[in-house]
């Protein structure tokens, strides 16, 4: 009796051993990659909606070919797949480092001379094409903007016109300090002239594009943080003002509260330097009742050192890029982008996405005249693309570090305030 | 229980207060999560530590609109009931193993199996990775189970407090004949249970949390756990889909907190008797 | 199950068999049963383990591996060398040790609390395990948030006066290991509590009857008596925490840090230094090296537990 129970437990378990780790191994072979397939990683949430229409529209025009959606992966992810030679032909991806990175390895696909390049470049709005390495390796899909937005209610308030922003750095400083002064809600909140995220300080360089729009006006477009090589930063140069932009940041901080806990969106602070279009969800979830642009809000450039500056900004936005496979897949997915930026698949991207068109005809769309939106539309042609060199984002995380210590903290003098900033940019692009 | 201690009566008023206390605090962050989940968008994001205005269900309609959990619900079952009963039963046979067959080379063994717990796991992300594509279980489930059936700290946990059974036990039914087979599942799986217990409810718990592991192999929406589901929440602008989240969030971790509640007397049992001899 | 073959076979009763052979198929099963664990080991842990080994010696990018080439222990020479790294490990001990003391601490005295109600005593335990079966991503979220800033625990301490104003312990440089410790205690000081608690249950009475005959009082009870029983209990705590604690990664991937911990590297832990290594600047071999070298720390700090135990016996 003894001995069949024992012998009965002994297979079991061998049984659950082979079939476990050996049976599942025979039972799936390797999964090849299906023939005319073209892969395309998207964010989960509205881009995998908005993306699963268009490419059912594309299957309907191109029935040969089986387009699938698949999870942008995150960070380590990207690595990984890459290694096994299991990445996605299509990424979106936003403007940042990730371009510059892929582009570095060598992963992604020079797209220059692809049939058709230069008349779809010609298309598009000339500032958000970013070369790197001499090449073109991304085409924008949809762009962002940054400016400023303020709260009409507080301008009357405090005795300002709600229909003329500040449009110098003095007038947007007495604005501040004119909202700054008002008494307290009736919630007992506080009211503050202006706000800025100090805690996106600490995730990395992409802040630094909120921040960017106030050195660009201080140096008027002549420096971004690197030079051509993204070799060295270049912002210790006196043409680059980067001490005038500490000074303003200073004195705006002045009227700020110390973090964005205390965010815009509750009514109670008079103007917001970073705000970008694809924040109009938030709007909706304001405080009290959805506020509107045009009503409750306005939005305007960002305010310049001096009149008769031009104002700039820094794109925020996804660009697409071709990851290197082989040539068949490579065409069939330069195939698929050129059908996304076909204007009518483009408009329905950026319209349900909440982005701002690259594509120059779009950008005369009765849609993008009206007057909510007109006014970011206006200022895509003084964008600038964040420089996407991997060196730029160590760079940018030192820069926001010394910010940190002279704007928030004020543990660093303002006169030490670039040279710090140097020293630490230097240091951190050394160690890239 | 200490006797001395019962016949004063102000200190136990004292131990309960203290211990009210604690479990105020403890509970307090799981309260702001499931408060929130009550909240609207707004609320959370401007008075995001009082109670809810009016009590909504935005959070959780949102998320049965748009997700299908109980699919969702389904694949996490699947995944952590796997490597749990896997765990469970393999751990348990090479605990008592290591525990109570003096078999040459055990204790190297042994050693060479702390070791590797040492070892960071991060490094083992790619290889592991390019190791199970070329298998061609990236996309299955597989991946994720097989990997992780029997794990060192587990292992660990059930030796050794079946070093606490004692050997006379294990030495009287080898004298009447038994082999280790039939000694593991009559004699020692029924005095193991609160240590099984454990490996349980701690395996059943990562296998649950795990987000890395799914996000990495299984990206095919039908094959989505629910720590996935948590992606589809996430948008371009910080607070957006704000309750769905903390909705989510809560019903993630309610399934996990009433397995506890029925296994937790069996854990406790378990570290009863943690030796200290290796 | 008294069976009369336990009288003729003196062998049985205690004789050790002769050759290594026969003791090898005598305790077959234990190999047996260990062989699952062993093999899944060869495949998912031991071969990534050697390739990492391998490509510790060369300069290696999986998205380019043809372009490695061969450094020999140049990596070794400059994680050794590499001032991020030591910063990370000063960081982590920094950290763990907050960690530990408090959770043990923590947990220790709750245990016990614990010990003394019957009432009641179930409903608390559940309670204080609550936050250790929840995924760590959520709770540093929820943790995140409540320490902010604008947070309702800077709130509480403003108001009480403790503090002056806001902190943006983020930016600080010892603040970010300290408030994560803190934060990672009240997750996990409830499995110390629960395995302490055992512990206690597991003291013999009369030891403390003997000892309050003599006249010993609480606290010199509790220092003489319980907390020496605990031994086993608090080594086993101690060297998984340590084990565990020198790896920690994804506490501060999830609490709003970037891949290199921030921009004075004030959160960077010698893991997530790995992983900025290998994933950001896709230094594969370099990153391979740290990680070794981490394991080797950890290796030496366990052993020497184990030796203090040991030393500690005899």
């Amino acid at each position: 009796m003894a001995n069949l129970r024992g012998t009965f437990v002994r297979l079991a378990v061998a049984l659950i051993l082979v079939s476990t780790v050996f049976g599942a191994m025979l039972a799936h072979a390797q999964d090849t990659p299906m023939a005319n397939e073209i892969r395309v990683s998207v964010v989960a949430g509205a881009m995998q909606d908005t993306m699963t229409k268009l490419v059912e529209k594309y299957q309907e025009a191109n029935p040969d070919v089986t387009v699938t959606l698949e999870l942008e992966p995150e960070g380590g992810a990207f690595q990984a797949l890459i290694a096994a030679g299991n990445q996605p032909d299509l990424i979106i991806t936003s403007f940042g480092p990730q371009l510059g990175k892929l582009a570095e390895q060598d992963a992604a696909v020079v797209l220059d001379d692809l049939p058709g390049a230069e008349d779809l470049f010609a298309r598009l709005e000339p500032v958000s094409l970013q070369k790197l390495y001499g090449h073109y390796y991304y085409v924008p899909i949809g762009a962002d903007v940054t400016l400023m937005i303020y709260n009409k209610a507080l301008f009357e308030e405090a005795g300002l016109d709600p229909d003329d922003p500040p449009a110098t750095w003095d007038e947007f400083l007495a604005a501040a300090a004119a909202i700054d002064a008002l008494p307290n809600r009736e919630n007992g909140d506080e009211v503050y002239g202006t706000v800025f995220w100090n805690e996106a300080l600490q995730w990395g360089g992409w802040y630094w594009n909120m921040l960017q729009p106030i050195y660009l006006n201080a140096n008027q477009g002549q420096c971004q943080l690197l030079n051509n090589l993204a070799t060295d930063i270049i912002f210790d140069r006196e043409e680059c003002a980067l001490g005038e932009f500490f000074e303003f940041a200073k004195a705006a901080q002045q009227y700020a509260p110390p973090t964005m806990e205390k965010n815009f969106f509750g009514r109670n602070i008079g103007m917001w330097l970073q705000y970008g279009y694809s924040w109009e969800p938030n709007l909706q979830s304001a405080a009290g009742e959805p506020m509107v642009i045009g009503e409750d809000v306005g939005v305007a450039p960002v305010p310049v050192p001096n009149e008769g500056d031009t104002s700039f900004t820094t794109f925020g936005g996804r660009g697409m890029m071709i990851l290197k496979s082989t040539p068949e897949r490579e065409a069939r997915a330069w195939h698929f982008l050129n059908f996304l930026m076909e204007d009518e698949n483009n408009y329905q991207f950026i319209t349900e996405l909440g982005y701002l068109p690259v594509i120059l005809a779009l950008q005369d769309d009765p849609y993008f005249q009206d007057p909510a939106r007109q006014p970011f539309v206006e200022l895509l042609a003084h964008g600038y693309v964040p420089e996407q060199f991997a060196t730029a984002d160590s760079a940018a995380s030192a820069l926001q570090g010394v910010y940190g210590q002279v704007v928030v903290e004020d543990s660093v003098p303002l006169e030490e305030s670039v040279a710090t900033a140097a020293q630490k940019a230097r240091e951190a692009i050394q160690g890239s | 229980m200490i006797t001395s201690f019962r016949r004063i009566s102000a200190s136990l008023v004292l131990t309960y207060a203290a211990l009210t206390l604690g479990a105020i605090a403890v509970v307090y962050p799981f309260f702001f999560m499931v408060n929130n989940s009550f909240k609207t968008g707004r609320e959370i994001l401007h008075s995001p530590t009082a109670l809810p205005s009016t009590i909504t269900l935005i959070g959780y309609t949102g998320v049965f609109e748009e997700l299908d959990v109980l699919l969702l619900f389904k694949n996490s079952l699947i995944l952590a009931v796997s490597i749990t009963l896997l765990n469970t039963l393999l751990s348990a046979l090479a605990g008592y193993a290591f525990a109570k067959i003096p078999f040459p080379g055990r204790g190297r063994i042994f050693g060479f199996m702390l070791i590797t717990m040492m070892i960071p796991g991060v490094l083992f992300l790619i290889p592991s990775y390019v190791f199970i594509y070329n298998l061609g279980w990236v996309g299955h489930y597989h991946a994720l189970i097989i990997p992780s059936a029997v794990s060192v700290f587990n292992i660990f946990l059930v030796r050794q407090f079946m070093l606490g059974i004692p050997d006379e036990i294990v030495e009287a039914a080898r004298i009447d004949g038994a082999g280790d087979p039939t000694i593991f599942m009559r004699v020692i799986l029924p005095l193991a249970r609160p240590a099984l217990a454990t490996v349980a409810i701690l395996t059943f718990m990562g296998s649950w949390n795990d987000f890395f592991g799914p996000l990495l192999y299984l990206n095919q929406p039908e094959h989505w756990t629910l720590q996935l589901g948590l992606l589809q929440f996430r948008g371009t602008v910080p607070g957006e889909n704000a309750e769905q989240i903390w909705a989510l969030t809560t019903l993630i971790t309610l399934p996990i907190v009433v397995v506890y509640f029925f296994i937790q007397e069996q854990f406790v049992k378990a570290f009863a008797n943690v030796s200290l001899s290796k | 199950m008294v069976s009369s073959r336990a009288l003729d076979t003196p062998e049985r009763a205690g004789a050790v068999p002769s050759s290594l052979f026969l003791r090898i198929k005598r305790s077959r099963w234990g190999y047996i049963f260990v062989s699952p664990w062993v093999v899944l080991y060869l495949f998912f842990g031991l071969y990534p383990l050697v390739l990492s080994f391998y490509l510790t010696f060369f300069d290696y990018s999986f998205v380019t591996p043809e372009n490695r080439t061969f450094v020999g222990l140049g990596n070794w020479i400059d994680g050794v060398t590499d001032s991020l790294f030591w910063k990370s490990l000063y960081n982590i001990v920094l950290n763990q040790t907050t960690f530990i003391v408090l959770k043990n601490g923590l947990g220790l005295i709750t245990a016990a609390l614990l010990v003394r109600i019957t009432w009641g005593a179930r409903l608390f335990r559940t309670i204080y395990f609550l936050p250790v079966i929840t995924s760590t991503v959520v709770l540093m979220t929820i943790g995140d948030n409540l320490a902010s800033p604008g947070g309702p625990v800077q709130k509480v301490l403003i108001d009480a006066g403790l503090i002056a104003g806001p902190v943006f312990w983020k930016s600080d440089d010892t603040l970010p290991m300290i408030i994560i410790a803190l934060i990672n205690t009240w997750k996990w000081f409830g499995i110390s509590t629960i395995i302490l608690l055992a512990g206690m249950y597991g003291i013999d009475p009369r030891l403390y009857e003997a000892a309050v005959v003599d006249g010993a009082k609480g606290w010199q009870l509790f220092r003489y008596i319980t907390l020496p029983m605990l031994r086993p209990q608090l080594f086993f705590l101690l060297v998984v925490d340590i084990i565990n604690g020198l790896q920690m990664f994804t506490e501060v991937f999830s609490i709003g840090f970037n891949v290199y911990g921030g921009i004075n590297n004030q959160a960077l832990t010698p893991v997530l230094y790995l992983y900025a290594q290998a994933f950001d600047r896709s230094n594969v071999g370099y990153a391979s090296t740290l990680g070794l070298l981490l394991a080797f720390l950890i290796a030496l700090l366990t052993a020497l537990q184990f030796r203090f135990v040991r030393a500690e016996a005899e």
